[in-house]
C-alpha cells in the first residue's frame, strides 16, 4: 500500500478500528477480525497470520469462557457455578468482545506495519507539532527503556547479584532496577533534549519534508472508505447491532452492516494482494 | 577570519565549588583543524559545549567568547556538535528522520530539507542505511549517522567530542579519513577532543592542552612533541622516536626515520609464561539469534588458565560480546560446551563475573559507596569491605560521587570493583578500555595485572591493540565466529600483519619483535635492549 498516501493507509486502518470499537455485531466484528488477518498474512506472510489467527482464537475463547463467570443474564443456561448460571448468551458476549479486541489489536499491528513514525510525525505535527513529537520519542523510548531495564539486570546477575528466586528477592530485585531505570531516564531525555536544542528545535516552526499531495487514487480511495464508513455507522444506527440478551437475535441492518465492514476491509486487501501478485510475478521472471 | 576566539574565560558549574575551566585564552582560525587534548575531568567537553550555546552548560561564565565572528549570544553561529555517545544523542528511530531532524526543524522549505538530506547522504555513504533502525546500527555506523545529522547543516565549525573512543581501529580509521576530508575538502574548522594523538593529531594544524581547567599548551603537534610533558598523548612513532629531529608524527613518518636509522633486525621476545590449571574452557561453541541467519560463534574454541591476561581483538560487530555473554551463561550455544573448572556451567565449581561494555549499568544506588555496600549486603558480606576496595583501587576519592558523574576511567575502575565484590576467580571484561586516556588505561591495565599476579584469570575483548600489547598475557583474533591465531601476547604482535599495533606497522619488515613503544625505543642500535 506504499504507493498510497500515508492519510490513505491510516484512514484504512481507523475506519475499519472504528467499526470494531463501536460494533456489536458479532457478524461484523468477525468480518473485521478475518479481513485484519488477510491483510496480515499478505503482508507478514504465513506465519505471522497463523500466530495472530491462533492468539485471536485463543483470545477470544477465554473472554467467551470467562464472561459467562462475571455476567449471568440470557435464557440459555448451561451450567451452575456457584449457584449462578453460566449462559450462552454470556458466552456469545464474550466471544464478540474478544473478537473484537482481538481485532483491534490486529488493526493497530497492521497500522505500525503501514506507516513509519515519522508518517505518523508527519500527519499530527500538523495538527500539534509538540504533541506528535512527544508521542513519536516516547514511542521510540519504550523499548530503548525495556532493553536498559535488561541490560542492568543481566550486569547485576553477572557480578553476583539477584540469584534469589523468593518472591521477595524479586521484588526487592525489580525496586532496585526501576530506580535505577528511573535515573538512566532523567539523563536519557535530559540527553536527547541537549541533543534537539543542539540541532535547532523549537527555533523555528517545523517542516514535515516527507509530506506530499493527495493524489486522485489516494482521494478516490479517502471516498470510498468515508462512504462505507457512513454507510456502516449508518446500519448501526438503524439496528445493525446483535442483541444478546435475553437471547441471541440479530439485528434487522446487520447483514448490511457485515458488509459494509467487509467492504471497509476490501481496498487494503485488494492493494495487498496486488502487490502480493505483481511482486512474485516480477522476482519469477527474473 | 577567526572561528573561535576565546579571552580569559572562566566557567563554574552551578553545582560546583571549583571552576571547570580557568582563564582559557585562544583563538582558532577559520579552516583549522585542531585537537583539544587532556586527560578525563580536564576540562575539554565543557569548553566543546561553550562553543555551541543551545547546550552549554549552566554555571558561571566570565571571560569572551566569540564564534565566526560574532559574540556569543548574539545570531545563532553555524555550529555543529557531536557528542561523545551517539546513541544518546538520537531523537529519531531511523536514520532518515535523524538526519532530517536539523534541516525540518530549522524551518526550511521541504524541497530544501530533502535537497539537504540526499547531498549529505550521497557524500558520506549513507544511502544503504537510510531506512535502518538506528538501533540496529553498529558503533561506527552509529558515530556516521550522528556526524551526518550535524554535517547536514553545512555547519562553518564541527565539534567533535572523542569521535573514536568506541570504534575499532579500521573504523576509526576510516572514520578519522572522513573527518579529514570534511575539514580539507569543505573548509569546515574542526575542533576535536580525544584522548590520544594516534588518529589525527599529525594532521592537526594545532594541539590546544588542557589540565585541571587551564590550557598549558596550545602549539603544533610536532612542536608538542619534545615536550616531555605531553609526550604521554603523541602517536606511537613520536613516542618513539621523541628525541629524533624532525619528530615523525605517522607510521609512514616512523617507518622512514627507522629506516635510516642503524637498527637492529630483531629484539628479544619476552618469555612467555606457561600456565597449567585451565579455569575456563569452551569448546566448538556455536550461537545464532535465529535459525535461519549466520552463526554468530561458528565453532569457537577457549581455553583460560589461573592467572592468565586473555585479550580478545576483533572487528566492531564481529561477535566478541556474544562470546562473553555465551561464555557467562547469558546466552545458550546451540553446539558446543563450556566448562568452569572443569564442570559444566551450573555446577562450577568457580565464580565467574562480567564487566558489561556499559559500566554504569553496575550501579544502582546514588553514590559509588553506597552501591558498594548495597551490593556488599545483597551478597551477605560485612559492609565494611566497601571502604577496602576503593581503597585496593585507589579510587576512595570518588565514594561519594555519582556513577554517572564520573569520567570514562574513574567509572571503568569503580565498575570493576564493584564486580570484585563477588570474588570472582574469573574475570570477564567487555571493552573495559573504551574510552580511556592513556594515563587511565595504564592504570587499568596495572589493576588486571595485579588481580592475575594474585591466580584471577581475566578474559578481555578490546578494540585497543596497544592495551592488549601492554598488558595481555595471550591474544588471539576473534573473526568469522571463531578465535583465530590464540598465542601468547609476544608471539601473537610479532606474527601480526596489517592488524597490529601502530609500533608493529612502524618496525613491520625492519625490527622483528618491535610491537610495543617500549620496544621499538630500543630498535635503534646503541639504545639499550
Amino acid at each position: 500500500m506504499k504507493p498510497l498516501h500515508p492519510v490513505c493507509r491510516l484512514t484504512a486502518v481507523m475506519t475499519v478500528l472504528i467499526c470494531l470499537m463501536f460494533s456489536r455485531s458479532i457478524t461484523a466484528v468477525g468480518a473485521g477480525l478475518l479481513g485484519g488477518l488477510v491483510c496480515l498474512g499478505l503482508l507478514c506472510g504465513a506465519k505471522s497470520l497463523f500466530k495472530a489467527l491462533f492468539g485471536s482464537l485463543a483470545f477470544s475463547a477465554a473472554v467467551s469462557v470467562i464472561d459467562p463467570l462475571f455476567s449471568h443474564r440470557g435464557m440459555t443456561v448451561l451450567l451452575f457455578v456457584n449457584d449462578r448460571p453460566y449462559t450462552a448468551e454470556s458466552m456469545l458476549y464474550g466471544l464478540m468482545l474478544g473478537l473484537s479486541l482481538s481485532g483491534a489489536t490486529l488493526w493497530l499491528t497492521l497500522c505500525r506495519r503501514l506507516l513509519t513514525d515519522r508518517e505518523i510525525l508527519c500527519i499530527f505535527g500538523r495538527i500539534s507539532p509538540k504533541l506528535a513529537m512527544t508521542v513519536s520519542m516516547t514511542l521510540g523510548f519504550i523499548p530503548r527503556l525495556i532493553e536498559k531495564q535488561k541490560r542492568i539486570r543481566s550486569a547485576q546477575q553477572w557480578a553476583g547479584l539477584f540469584a534469589g528466586s523468593s518472591p521477595t528477592d524479586r521484588l526487592q530485585s525489580s525496586a532496585a532496577v526501576f530506580m535505577a531505570c528511573v535515573a538512566w531516564s532523567a539523563e536519557a531525555a535530559a540527553g536527547a533534549a541537549r541533543s534537539m536544542d543542539s540541532r535547532g528545535y523549537g527555533t523555528h516552526s517545523v517542516t514535515y519534508s516527507d509530506s506530499r499531495r493527495l493524489r486522485r487514487a489516494d482521494l478516490v480511495f479517502l471516498t470510498v472508505q468515508t462512504g462505507f464508513t457512513a454507510a456502516a455507522v449508518i446500519f448501526m444506527a438503524l439496528g445493525g447491532n446483535t442483541d444478546f440478551y435475553p437471547t441471541i437475535v440479530f439485528g434487522r441492518y446487520e447483514p448490511l452492516l457485515t458488509a459494509a465492514v467487509t467492504a471497509l476491509c476490501l481496498p487494503a486487501i485488494i492493494f495487498l494482494a496486488k502487490e502480493d501478485i505483481q511482486w512474485k510475478l516480477y522476482t519469477s521472471k527474473r | 577570519m577567526e572561528a573561535v576566539h576565546l579571552k580569559a574565560v572562566t566557567f563554574r558549574h552551578n553545582t560546583a565549588k571549583q571552576p571547570a575551566l580557568t582563564d582559557i585564552s585562544l583563538t582558532v582560525r577559520t579552516g583549522e583543524l585542531v585537537m583539544l587534548m587532556g586527560p578525563s575531568g580536564s576540562g575539554k567537553t565543557t569548553l566543546l559545549k561553550l562553543l555551541k550555546p543551545e547546550i552549554a552548560p549552566f554555571g558561571e561564565l566570565s571571560g569572551e567568547i566569540s564564534l565566526l565572528g560574532e559574540k556569543r549570544g548574539g545570531t545563532a553561529p553555524r555550529v555543529g556538535y557531536v557528542p561523545q555517545h551517539p546513541e544518546e544523542s538520537f531523537v529519531s528511530d531511523r536514520v532518515r528522520g535523524e538526519i532530517m531532524f536539523a534541516p525540518e526543524n530549522a524551518g526550511l522549505p521541504p524541497e530544501e530539507v530533502r535537497r539537504l538530506t540526499a547531498e549529505t547522504v550521497s557524500r558520506f555513504g549513507l544511502g544503504k542505511l537510510l531506512e535502518r533502525p538506528l538501533a540496529s546500527l553498529s558503533g561506527g555506523e552509529k558515530q556516521l549517522v550522528s556526524l551526518c545529522a550535524v554535517m547536514v547543516m553545512q555547519p562553518d565549525l564541527l565539534l567533535l567530542d572523542e569521535p573514536f573512543s568506541r570504534l575499532d581501529p579500521v573504523t576509526a580509521e576510516n572514520f578519522a579519513d572522513l573527518i579529514l576530508r570534511v575539514n580539507r575538502e569543505f573548509g569546515t574548522t574542526v575542533i576535536i577532543a580525544e584522548h590520544s594523538g594516534e588518529l589525527m593529531l599529525a594532521q592537526a594544524e594545532r594541539l590546544i592542552y588542557l589540565e585541571n581547567g587551564r590550557l598549558t599548551a596550545d602549539l603544533p603537534p610536532r612542536q608538542a612533541a619534545k615536550n616531555a610533558q605531553l609526550i604521554h598523548i603523541m602517536p606511537a612513532a613520536a613516542r618513539a622516536f621523541a628525541e629524533q629531529e624532525p619528530v615523525p608524527m605517522t607510521v609512514k613518518e616512523g617507518r622512514a626515520l627507522l629506516e635510516k636509522l642503524p637498527h637492529k633486525t630483531e629484539l628479544p621476545l619476552d618469555e612467555t609464561q606457561g600456565y597449567s590449571e585451565p579455569v575456563l574452557e569452551a569448546e566448538g561453541l556455536r550461537f545464532s539469534f535465529r535459525r535461519d541467519s549466520e552463526d554468530i560463534l561458528a565453532g569457537a574454541d577457549l581455553v583460560l588458565h589461573k592467572g592468565e591476561f586473555l585479550a580478545l581483538t576483533g572487528a566492531n560487530g564481529s561477535g566478541k560480546t556474544t562470546l562473553l555473554k555465551t561464555l557467562a551463561g547469558q546466552l545458550r550455544p546451540y553446539a558446543g560446551k563450556v566448562r568452569i573448572g572443569g564442570r559444566p556451567l551450573k555446577k562450577a565449581p568457580l565464580t565467574a563475573a562480567m564487566l558489561p561494555q556499559e559500566a554504569a549499568d553496575l550501579f544502582l544506588q546514588p553514590t559509588v559507596a553506597e552501591d558498594y555496600r548495597y551490593a556488599l549486603k545483597a551478597l551477605g558480606r560485612p559492609e565494611e569491605e566497601a571502604s577496602a576496595m576503593l581503597g585496593y583501587l585507589g579510587c576512595e576519592k570518588l565514594a561519594d560521587m555519582h556513577p554517572y558523574d564520573l569520567s570514562g576511567g574513574e567509572l571503568q575502575l569503580c565498575a570493576l570493583g564493584r564486580v570484585l565484590l563477588c570474588q570472582p576467580d574469573i574475570l570477564l571484561l567487555d571493552e573495559p578500555s573504551k574510552g580511556l586516556d592513556p594515563l587511565s588505561a595504564r592504570r587499568l591495565g596495572t589493576v588486571l595485572k595485579k588481580l592475575c599476579a594474585e591466580g584471577k584469570a581475566v578474559l578481555t575483548v578490546t578494540h585497543s591493540l596497544e592495551f592488549a600489547a601492554e598488558n595481555a598475557c595471550t591474544c588471539g583474533i576473534f573473526c568469522g565466529g571463531r578465535i583465530e591465531s590464540l598465542l601468547p601476547a609476544p608471539k601473537f604482535f610479532s606474527k601480526a600483519g596489517f592488524y597490529s599495533t601502530a609500533s608493529g606497522r612502524i618496525a613491520r619488515g625492519m625490527v622483528k619483535n618491535a610491537y610495543t613503544v617500549e620496544k621499538l625505543r630500543q630498535a635503534p642500535e646503541g639504545s639499550h635492549a
